[in-house]
């Protein structure tokens, strides 16, 4: 599916992200250098407070970096506009929740067409995109369902098939495991190492669980702003 | 289109979700639009129905009433030959029809009968569109005869007291015995011509000095040229009868500036009733952003979710204007109905003649629309311009 293997998808130069409060100022990162080649597998860990939130968030492109160069595929996306944010998100980015963050009032269905709707795609093939997802993540006889009538893994699965259904260049899971019970947790991990030895999906997940970030390649360690 | 359908069906579920919030919410624009839709409604109603009285009549017509000043005697009246005489003076007046109107007690089989006497000749049948139903009008020739044709009304109580053919009974007016002659069909009110012609006996002008000393011409009609320059007109009839008769008090009324006070004042009156419906929609549109301000806060999780998957600054604009645009325009509907019925209640118990106008619900749709626009906006507005992390992060 990607043959390039080894190819710099994301490129983190010298980002420093620095918050203004009442009291003065608090730098969440201070410098991060960071390549992330695709399909690759990484996990990035750190106590609490070391800024592997807000780590994620300039990744994910939620967020803006106050200083440093942030390349995705070699563009240079450290300073873009609002509009084209959200089109980046919505063609290259996947999300995946610690409490899956599923809309309450859409149907599993739904929930996975949404991104594509923002696509513009008809709902003809968003359907069939949204129900092949289903599919893979083992959902498609629950389409269906509303989030509340599914359990944590099940809510949890339908998320990563909406995170994958408008085919991404990478996922990024902010603690995915941690809202479930560890049988549970597991098998969403099965499925995340699945898609990336399978499939050779670039995933990035934030997580401090050691189970987690033992079936990772990698572990970027996080603190106090600054990888160690 | 798939956008935008799939966004109005969104709306509709959030608003169904909200029930009682969005009912309350709706209320206001209701009870605005109705508001407006009825009060519109009644205002051209109103209008149609004064207007309506002109119909038959026509508005090229001047009514002159002559009265009595302080220093003028009972024996210095206007002649027949010189109330005539006005068709010669301006060439704009057509027709002329001059009458005495007198109050004397009325009897028929020693009952008696409620009503006025009006002297007449042949063109006040004219000018005043009065058919008959049986027999036939008074003309000039009657001269002194005492004949007369009864007013609907009349032969309606009459029909109490008798089943004969009322006409050639006789009916007694003061001392004399009157020969009916003809009846009159049901005449349409109108506050142009003073005098009640249903509940009225017309009888041969000259008649009318036989049984009243104060018997005089004290009103004229005068049917007008339609071009005619009414001011010019009413000032060649005021300076002519002011050298026939010395110190009369004339009062000249035109139709056709009647008509036009009528509609300004029923266009006043409209302006100000939608104005009121303004403001109550003024509240009601005050009441959807208020609703709406809540809607945002409280869906933030949403908004940052929707964001995260690829929504754009106006996706989430669009999603929550459809959903302002969506309460009001429902509000507005209802509205439109229930203003109509409000319209349509108002003319049966005032006994108006009901038209299904398009203007006001046209109104009532395009204001409602636009009240949805204009308060929904910078609710969305605030949705559009939050920040995802912000957005994601709430409760």
């Amino acid at each position: 599916m990607r043959e390039t293997k080894l190819l710099p998808l994301i490129n983190l130069t010298a980002i420093t992200k620095t918050y203004q409060s009442g009291a003065g100022e608090f730098q969440a990162l201070r410098g991060i250098n960071l390549t992330l080649m695709q399909g690759e597998m990484v996990a990035i860990v750190g106590p609490s407070g070391s800024g592997k939130s807000t780590l994620m968030n300039i990744i994910g492109l939620l967020d803006q970096p106050t200083s440093g160069k942030y390349f995705f595929s070699a563009q240079d996306v450290s300073q873009t506009a609002k509009h084209d944010l959200a089109n980046l998100r919505n063609h290259k980015l996947g999300f995946v929740f610690q409490t899956f963050f599923l809309l309450p009032r859409l149907t599993a269905l739904q929930n996975v067409m949404m991104p594509l709707f923002y696509r513009g795609e008809s709902k003809k093939t968003a359907q069939e995109k949204a129900l092949l997802m289903l599919k893979k993540v083992g959902m498609e006889y629950f389409s269906q369902h509303k989030p509340n009538e599914l359990s944590g893994g099940q809510q949890q699965r339908v998320a990563i098939a909406r995170a994958l259904v408008g085919d991404p260049n990478v996922i990024l899971a902010d603690e995915p495991t941690g809202a479930l019970d560890s049988t549970t947790g597991k098998e969403i991990l099965d499925l995340f190492t699945y898609l990336h030895q399978k499939e050779q999906r670039t995933i990035m997940i934030i997580t401090h669980d050691h189970s987690v970030s033992s079936r990772c390649q990698r572990i970027i360690a996080l603190k106090d702003g600054e990888l160690i | 289109m798939t956008m935008w359908l799939k966004q109005i069906h969104e709306a509709l579920l959030n608003l169904v979700h909200a029930k009682l919030r969005s009912s309350l919410t709706l209320l206001g624009v209701l009870v605005g639009t109705a508001s407006v839709v009825a009060m519109v409604s009644v205002g051209e109603l109103a209008t149609h129905e004064a207007l309506k009285q002109f119909k038959t009549l026509g508005t090229d017509l001047l009514s002159i009433s002559i009265s009595d000043g302080e220093e003028s005697s009972h024996n210095d009246n206007l002649s027949l030959t010189q109330a005539f005489h006005l068709s010669s003076i301006d060439s704009n007046i057509l027709d002329v029809a001059p009458y005495v109107q007198i109050y004397n007690p009325i009897h028929y089989n020693e009952q008696q009968i409620n009503g006025s006497i009006l002297g007449v000749t042949d063109s006040f049948k004219t000018i005043t569109h009065l058919e008959l139903m049986a027999g036939r009008s008074i003309t000039l020739m009657d001269n002194y005869t005492f004949y007369c044709v009864i007013g609907n009304k009349i032969y309606q109580t009459m029909k109490k007291f008798t089943f004969l053919n009322p006409i050639g009974q006789q009916i007694r007016i003061g001392n004399e015995l009157f020969t009916i002659i003809g009846v009159a069909n049901p005449w349409p009110e109108n506050n142009f011509v003073y005098a009640n012609l249903d509940n009225a006996i017309l009888v041969p002008l000259l008649a009318t000095q036989l049984l009243s000393k104060y018997a005089a011409i004290n009103n004229i009609i005068i049917r007008l040229n339609p071009n005619a320059n009414i001011d010019q007109v009413k000032n060649h009839v005021t300076s002519y009868i002011n050298q026939q008769v010395s110190h009369k008090n004339l009062y000249i009324r035109s139709a056709k500036e009647l008509v036009e006070r009528m509609s300004k004042q029923s266009a006043i009156l409209t302006l100000f009733l939608s104005f009121i419906g303004g403001i109550s929609l003024l509240v009601g549109g005050i009441g959807v952003m208020n609703i709406m301000l809540v809607s945002v806060t409280e869906r933030r999780r949403e908004i940052g979710i929707r964001m995260a998957v690829g929504a754009t600054p106006y996706h989430i604009r669009t999603l929550f204007l459809i959903e302002a645009i969506t309460l009001s325009l429902i509000g507005g509907i209802l509205g439109i109905i229930i203003g109509v019925t409000t319209a349509y209640l108002i003319a049966y118990f005032s006994h108006w003649e009901f038209t299904l106008l398009l203007l006001p619900p046209v109104i009532g749709f395009t204001i409602s629309v636009a009240v949805g626009i204009f308060f929904g906006f910078y609710p969305a507005h605030r949705a559009a311009k939050l920040d995802p992390i912000v957005a994601l992060k709430a409760e």
